[in-house]
């Protein structure tokens, strides 16, 4: 069985160093989803994810002579994009932006394949609006594990904590999904309740 | 669950669950909810967003890198430390040096004079083939030097 290179990212990074910009297009590329994936969980409207990625690739390419290639690429890049996240959430404190898409509406949930259907479809938004009302912090540790799959030594270097702390973290934070999403449910169970004995 | 270690897990459900039946109730509802976090996917970007990226890469060049200021910095302190101990080797005092620089600037200048008559000569002789030869091949380097030093990125990506 073939096994991919540790680093495959190695000699796009060396040639885009050199500046090739079609090595660093194929950076972008293979990383480009991740990226922009992560700013949309953690920013929740997709004008400011893809200008926040966009600006993190931007940092990456200028800040290439400064990448250790002893750790991964991808993990370096996503560590950017978190930064560029959170520092714009603390600008976002001060000025409240108004036109707020809901980023579950554009937030597609795996391929659907036939037999899942509608059901699981619905099921998957019902996930997405609940995992979007969590803290940032929640947000980001269930994204980095479940949705890049990501281990939680590779998690602690995005977030920058230690290793040990990231089990509990990811438990705390399903925790409180599960509460919102067991919540969620008893409301919508009331309201059909309600209505049938309406009706 | 899952590669929490157990002692961590039971300390966790403790604080959530007091009884046995509570605990693998909750336990359960974690698996099942990380399996359906396990479906979940990244949205694609927009489809412009490559070609975004790098006309922005394009426009906003990288700036000098640290090793790039080490680089020079360490030319200059190099080329000044071989000036200075060929002076001291040459002449020895420092007094020596004085009448070294002023020498130089005399030949200098004695230089600059002979090169302005030796142009002016060729120019009376044989001005406008001359300027032809000297426009083509001022041309000719400044294009093969912006072509060396121009970083390949400023050619965007569509």
């Amino acid at each position: 069985m073939a096994t991919e290179p540790a680093n495959p990212w190695v000699e796009d990074v060396r040639r885009a160093r050199r500046g090739d910009s079609n090595a660093f297009a194929a950076l972008v590329r293979s990383m480009q989803r991740q990226v922009y994936g992560l700013c949309l969980r953690l920013l929740r409207t997709e004008a400011e994810a893809a200008e926040v990625a966009q600006e993190t690739f931007l940092r990456a390419y200028q800040n290439l002579d400064r990448y250790d290639d002893a750790r991964p690429f991808d993990l370096w890049v996503l560590t950017i994009a978190r930064n560029q996240c959170l520092d714009l959430l603390r600008r976002r404190t001060k000025h409240k932006t108004e036109d707020v898409e809901e980023h579950s509406q554009v937030l597609p949930s795996g391929e659907p394949t036939l037999e899942e259907g509608a059901i699981a479809r619905q099921e998957r938004k019902s996930l997405e609006d609940a995992m979007a009302t969590l803290s940032v912090d929640d947000r980001e540790v269930l994204a980095l594990y479940y949705v890049h799959k990501r281990t939680t030594k590779e998690i602690a270097e995005v977030m920058d904590v230690a290793p040990g702390t990231i089990m509990a973290r990811l438990f705390r934070a399903r925790e409180k999904l599960r509460t919102k999403m067991t919540a969620a449910n008893g409301d919508s169970d009331e309201s059909a309740t309600r209505n049938s004995v309406k009706s | 669950m899952s590669d929490i270690d157990p002692d961590d897990l039971n300390a966790l459900l403790l604080e959530l669950a007091p009884n046995d039946a509570d605990r693998a109730r909750l336990l359960e509802e974690h698996r099942q909810l990380e399996k359906d976090l396990l479906r979940l996917a990244d949205p694609l970007p927009p489809p412009d967003f490559l070609s975004q990226v790098m006309t922005r890469v394009a426009t906003e060049p990288r700036p000098v890198s640290r090793a790039d200021v080490i680089s020079a910095v360490a030319i200059i302190g190099v080329t000044l430390s071989l000036a200075v101990l060929a002076i001291l080797a040459s002449g020895g005092a420092t007094g020596g040096f004085g009448l070294q620089l002023a020498s130089l600037v005399v030949t200098l200048r004695e230089g600059a004079v002979a090169f302005g008559s030796g142009l002016a000569a060729v120019w009376s002789t044989a001005a406008l083939p001359l300027v032809a030869v000297l426009s083509v091949t001022m041309a000719a380097a400044l294009a093969a030097f912006r072509r060396f030093v121009q970083p390949r990125a400023a050619k965007v990506v569509s």
